[in-house]
């Protein structure tokens, strides 16, 4: 095995395109080297993104909260201009394994593992994040829904390509995110569910809803139904319910030996999408907790 | 194929050619004969393992060894200067915040990072902070404590 | 007064632990030692038809391959029942290092040393074996029924059950039931659940091929561990020494005897490589291939009175020991003991106790082995009556509990017991007189629940138990004690030198006591039921009072006084002013010890010793919330409150109080292995399995109540296991005050409790 370390954006293409698609980026590498111990990943070549400046940056510009790819999740929590804005992105960063774990991985990481219940992707996922991606041709930026392909696989070839940082539109006043998780164990244990949400409240009503909740298929997937009946809808423990069961529609959750049966999982993710809106309503001062 | 590594560790500058599959915590305990720092799940699951980088804690069990590359390593051999204990060890020892002492080294490296960064943490803090760690023995109890006593120590300690 | 007894003296292995210095069986490197990787069987149970090795063989840094084929058949038990069962009793030797028939999934098949643990594990993939399945059982009730698949036909001929019915008769039930006003009756399902100690399994063996073997091991009775290696290998057992290094990274029971197989497999390798071999059990052979706690059920009934007297107990119990005995019937004989017999004075008791086994691991020793599980059964059925009754739940224990002088089924007396002031201090920390049964409304809703227990404080005289040493005070007059005991974690090491040094009348600064190696010291059964402190504290205080009187006497006649005269105070031979010389000044003890050695004389005793038994009581309250919507239970507080005789350093003992809590809060609503047909259990990691982090932890008030034993030494008793017995018990209780619901299965999980809650509730939980 090689071990790269870059210092740009430009470098690590360039180790990339030389390894010919057989080398790994890595940043925190708290999932990939134990992949690849256990045959789960192949990388001939790692590629250290981690001293980069560039990735490290935590940043307000244009609009946008930026987050670059190489930022840890102790910094992204930590962060003055993250916690202002989205404190539940905090939230969901620091239930992420442990601090120890935290201290090392990254968002980026989060999101590019493709663990459908990942805490601080799925706290991401409703806040309309813009993944900015390098590859050979050039930069472009995609979606949370371009991202995943599937059960713990990413739609980027993390051989190929360098996601260098993140870009979250900044919140209006009247918006606000939240973030719940059923856990057995705060810390180094996967959540049995976790929602997300983000909604605008104007008038005491929802003028749009994003839902999404985990693990209940594929990445951060979204509460469709919910999402387009909440639109409209006065802001009460009536509609987070309707919301609640509406929620299911979207979801078919697993059985765990664990983390919960299907049947517990489908009891409580109503349950989870009310707290998650109630969260919201609270912050907005709409509702009190 | 062998890479060569520059870092240092415990004020030590090292240099060594390694593989760079290996984990760094077999870089310290096979290579440096450190074996103060713990293996207890090499998984990243329980903190045994945790040293400080750089001024952050760190699971070792879980980090290539070329990480550690111009960084800064502190392990628990580091802590203690010409048999003086640091004081959170000695905290450790005194409140009974030891058993077993297999997650010790882990903790009190843990400790050192947390209070470096936070010197006046509330319990609610040190356990959010510390959970990474497995103990066992303890029921965490007489840890946290020991925590609590060694960060009112250091702060009494820099204030004199 | 005493000057160590009763003292929190920091633990004398600290400075070892705290820097890192210390060693731990993982940390032993040997010269030109290799590394070992063990092949285990993917099956449950199947016929090992065929192993080659051939391809392994011709790898690069393969240096030996152990199987069936090269390594010896005997039959044993890695347990210390092996050698400690009482006849005519005989202990259950059903286990070979590699089995011709693989029994669970994980049993041993081979294993390999080669030059780096890499090479090992890829040689171990190279291993081919051909399997021959057969059919398995997994549940208790399915291995109890006729026609079940044999896991053991050799040893349990025509059904699964392992070592006999453990029989326990006090009165007579049958006769009495009748007696009885109200009655309870119950089953309650038990998980199995993993002792999870920090570090693994692991041994490093030194064959020399003059015949000697050196193992460093992790086992918590390094001398029973010493004989079996010497039994299973054939080798004079002078020939083999044992050897914590000396630091051991938690037991809990898991290690009593062969830490899994650890210390059987890298010997084996070193024999045939004749070099150190080294074998560290990886997290997830921890975890699937070693005891656990035995899991299954027990059916319970209790008769009383309507003014709340008990009249009679009937019990079984039906736990799942898993594919070896290991110490499965022994376990079931004291959980119907402890936990069904010895709580409560009932004049008629009867206890059915099956150890059986399954296709599944073993299951055996785990901190209160047996005990916790009987409780459980006992309390739900005290439980049950006082909710009938309409008595209070902490009045009907008090009213019941053992007495001193008591007549009980245990074949040793009941000389000292402060339960009912355990229950009352406990009750008062918890604040059971406003809190209990407040009628709870809401989603969040709070209990207060309570429990009690008792123990032993060692296996005597149910099996061989007892403990040899040496004492000797050197020339420059420090006191030096050599016992093969081990250290595992609670600090008795440091708590027996408090009993020597305060015995001897020497200074407990420059005093030593060398352990965990038994080389250094004479035969001791090790660290298990709750006995080290009290069961070797009593022999120390024995030959501690013989070396002083060795001392008072020589200095008596070097002195030219009458040895009445004299008395050794903190290292000084001190006389009566009255008669001697050394009224004046004291003399030192360097200054005669360094006398008496230039006269050929070494203050020298030794001692073997059968401890008595004291039993140990205890009883905690605990205080949960519950979400009504989630089924998620969070323990707020435990208030622990023990009756341990004299605590001989307090925080310690609260040490052992608050670390066996955790592990009692993890028992009741969140720590379970669940097993996976054709998988196995699914809990092969720290990440899969629920114990109790940091953040997790409940307030625990940990009690030491004011108390004394007649037996003990000092007046202590064991504390060792204790905190773990009333823990699940009392949480269980709190939750039904909570919400009404009483849990007959554990874990209380989310999952678990909402199911119950949607049967009571129905299902719309919003708006109760």
């Amino acid at each position: 095995m090689k071990y790269l370390i870059a210092n740009s954006t430009a470098e690590v293409l360039e180790f990339l395109k030389e390894a010919g698609g057989t080398a790994s980026i890595l940043a925190g590498g708290t999932d990939l080297i134990l992949d690849i111990e256990s045959g789960k990943k192949k990388a001939d070549t790692l590629v250290d993104v981690t001293r980069i400046p560039e990735l490290k940056k935590i940043e307000e510009v244009d609009g946008f909260l930026e987050i670059g790819a190489a930022a840890t999740l102790t910094e992204i929590q930590k962060n003055p201009l993250v916690r202002k804005y989205f404190p539940s992105l905090a939230k969901g960063c620091k239930t992420v394994g442990s601090s120890l774990i935290q201290n090392v991985a990254t968002l980026a990481g989060n999101v590019i593992t493709a663990q459908p219940a990942a805490d601080a992707g799925m706290a991401l996922s409703v806040l309309d994040p813009r993944f900015v991606l390098v590859d050979e041709e050039g930069t472009r930026e995609c979606g949370v829904d371009e991202m995943y392909a599937g059960f713990g696989v990413s739609t980027l070839d993390s051989g190929r390509t360098l996601m260098t940082k993140i870009k979250i539109p900044l919140p209006n006043k009247n918006e606000a995110a939240s973030f719940q998780r059923l856990e057995l164990r705060k810390s180094l244990s996967l959540p049995m569910l976790n929602v997300a949400a983000m909604a605008s409240i104007k008038d005491g009503k929802f003028e749009w809803v994003r839902l999404r909740m985990a693990p209940v298929g594929k990445g951060p997937v979204r509460a469709a139904e919910a999402e387009e009946w909440l639109v409209g809808k006065e802001v009460s423990a009536e509609t987070f319910k309707k919301a609640g069961e509406l929620a299911l529609e979207n979801a078919n959750p697993r059985s765990n030996p664990l983390r919960g049966s299907k049947e517990y999982r489908e009891s409580t993710l109503p349950v989870m999408v009310r707290r998650a809106l109630l969260e919201i309503a609270t912050q907005l001062n709409v509702m009190e907790g | 194929m062998k890479e060569r590594l520059v870092t240092t560790v415990n004020g030590r500058r090292i240099e060594r050619y390694v593989d760079p599959s290996m984990r760094l915590v077999d870089f310290l305990r096979d290579e440096l004969l450190l074996t103060g720092t713990k293996i207890g799940c090499k998984q990243g699951e329980c903190g045994a393992c945790t040293i400080i980088m750089n001024g952050t804690a760190v699971l070792s069990c879980i980090m290539p060894v070329m990480k550690a590359m111009d960084a800064e390593i502190l392990t628990i051999e580091g802590l203690e200067k010409d048999g003086t204990l640091h004081p959170i060890q000695d905290e450790f020892i005194k409140g009974g915040a030891i058993q077993c002492g297999f997650c010790t080294p882990g903790f009190i490296m843990g400790t050192k990072a947390l209070l470096d960064e936070n010197p006046s943490p509330t319990s609610e803090e040190v356990r959010e902070e510390l959970s990474g760690h497995i103990c066992r023995c303890t029921g965490y109890k007489k840890i946290e404590e020991a925590v609590l006593k060694a960060a009112e120590r250091l702060r009494e300690e820099k204030d004199d | 007064m005493t000057k160590y007894v009763g003292k929190n003296i920091p633990r004398l292995d600290g400075y070892d632990k705290a820097t890192g210095r210390g060693l731990y069986t993982t940390d032993v490197n040997l010269p030109h030692m290799l590394h070992a990787a063990v092949l285990r069987s993917p099956y449950a149970h199947a016929k090992v038809v065929s192993i080659d090795v051939s391809e392994a063989e011709k790898m690069d840094g393969v240096v030996a391959i152990a199987t069936r084929d090269n390594t010896p058949r005997t039959y044993f038990n890695v347990t210390a029942s092996m050698i400690l069962t009482v006849p005519p009793a005989k202990p259950v030797l059903d286990q070979q290092i590699f089995p011709d028939v693989v029994r669970y999934i994980g049993d041993e098949v081979a294993a390999v040393a080669a030059e780096t643990l890499e090479i090992a594990k890829e040689a171990i993939k190279k291993i081919k074996v051909v399997y021959e399945e057969l059919p398995a059982v997994y549940d208790v009730e399915e291995a109890m029924k006729d026609g079940a698949p044999q896991v053991q036909p050799d040893f349990s001929p025509g059904n699964n059950l392992c070592g006999g019915v453990i029989k326990i008769r006090q009165g007579d039930v049958d006769a009495a039931w009748d007696e009885g006003e109200v009655y309870a009756e119950h089953t309650m399902y038990l998980p199995r659940v993993k002792q999870a100690q920090l570090e693994t399994h692991g041994a490093v063996a030194s064959y020399n091929p003059d015949g000697n073997l050196k193992v460093y091991s992790t086992t918590q009775t390094p001398y029973p561990c010493k004989v079996i290696i010497a039994t299973v290998f054939g080798m004079p057992s002078s020939y083999v020494r044992v050897k914590n290094p000396p630091h051991v990274g938690g037991g809990f029971g898991v290690r009593i005897g062969i830490s899994a197989k650890a210390e059987l497999i890298a010997s084996a390798l070193s024999i045939i490589a004749k070099r150190p071999v080294k074998y560290i059990y990886s997290r997830e052979e921890d975890f699937l291939a070693s005891d656990t706690r035995h899991g299954g059920l027990i059916k319970c009934r209790l008769a009383a009175k309507k003014d709340g007297t008990f009249v009679a107990l009937d019990a079984k119990a039906c736990m799942n020991t898993g594919a070896y005995a290991t110490f499965g019937p022994d376990l079931v004989a004291v959980l119907g003991a402890c936990g069904i017999a010895g709580i409560y004075g009932i004049p008629n008791i009867r206890y059915d106790g099956h150890a059986i086994y399954t296709n599944q691991q073993t299951a055996g020793a785990f901190r209160g082995y047996g005990t916790p599980q009987g409780t459980i059964a006992t309390e739900m059925c005290v439980d049950s009556i006082a909710k009938q009754l309409g008595m209070d739940a902490l009045e009907l224990r008090l009213k019941n509990t053992t007495r001193v002088g008591a007549d009980w089924w245990f074949p040793y007396p009941v000389k000292s017991t402060y339960l009912n002031e355990c229950l009352e201090q406990c009750a008062e920390s918890i604040g059971w007189k406003e809190k209990r049964g407040k009628k709870q409304t809401g989603t969040i809703r709070r209990g207060v629940g309570i429990a009690c227990g008792t123990h032993v404080s060692n296996a005597a005289p149910f099996c061989v138990d007892y403990d040899a040493a040496y004492m000797r005070i050197e020339s420059d007059g420090t006191l030096h004690v050599a016992s093969s005991i081990p250290e595992i974690g609670p600090g008795v090491t440091t708590g027996l030198l408090q009993i020597a040094a305060e015995t001897v009348g020497v200074p407990l600064e420059t005093s030593r006591l060398a352990y965990g190696d038994t080389d250094v010291g004479p035969f001791d059964i090790g660290s298990h039921a709750s006995r080290t402190l009290y069961a070797v504290g009593h022999l120390f205080v024995k030959i501690g009072k013989e070396l002083k009187k060795q001392i008072l006497e020589w200095a008596a006649k070097f002195l030219y006084v009458d040895v009445e005269t004299l008395d050794l105070v903190d290292g000084e031979i001190i006389g009566s002013c009255e008669k001697s010389r050394l009224c004046i000044k004291p003399m030192p003890l360097g200054e005669l010890a360094y006398e008496a050695h230039l006269r050929g004389k070494q203050f020298l005793v030794h001692g073997c010793e059968v401890p008595p038994n004291s039993p140990p009581w205890h009883a905690h309250a605990a205080e949960v919330e519950v979400d009504m919507e989630t089924g998620m239970v969070k323990v707020l507080k435990v208030a622990a409150a023990h009756d341990v005789g004299v605590a001989i350093n307090p925080v310690l003992v609260e040490g052992q109080i608050e670390g066996a809590v955790a592990m009692g809060v993890g028992y009741a609503i969140r720590e379970e292995m669940t097993y996976e047909e054709g998988k196995g259990f699914y809990n092969d990691s720290y990440h899969k399995y629920m114990l109790p982090t940091m953040d997790e932890m409940p307030e625990i008030d940990t009690i030491i109540v004011d108390a004394f034993d007649p037996a003990g030494p000092y007046g202590a008793k064991g504390i060792g296991e204790c905190g773990l017995v009333p823990t699940a018990p009392a949480i269980i209780s709190a939750v039904e005050d909570a919400i009404g619901i009483r849990f007959y299965e554990m874990p209380m999980t989310p999952g678990r409790v909402l199911k119950k809650i949607k049967e009571v509730y129905g299902d719309d939980l919003e708006n109760l």
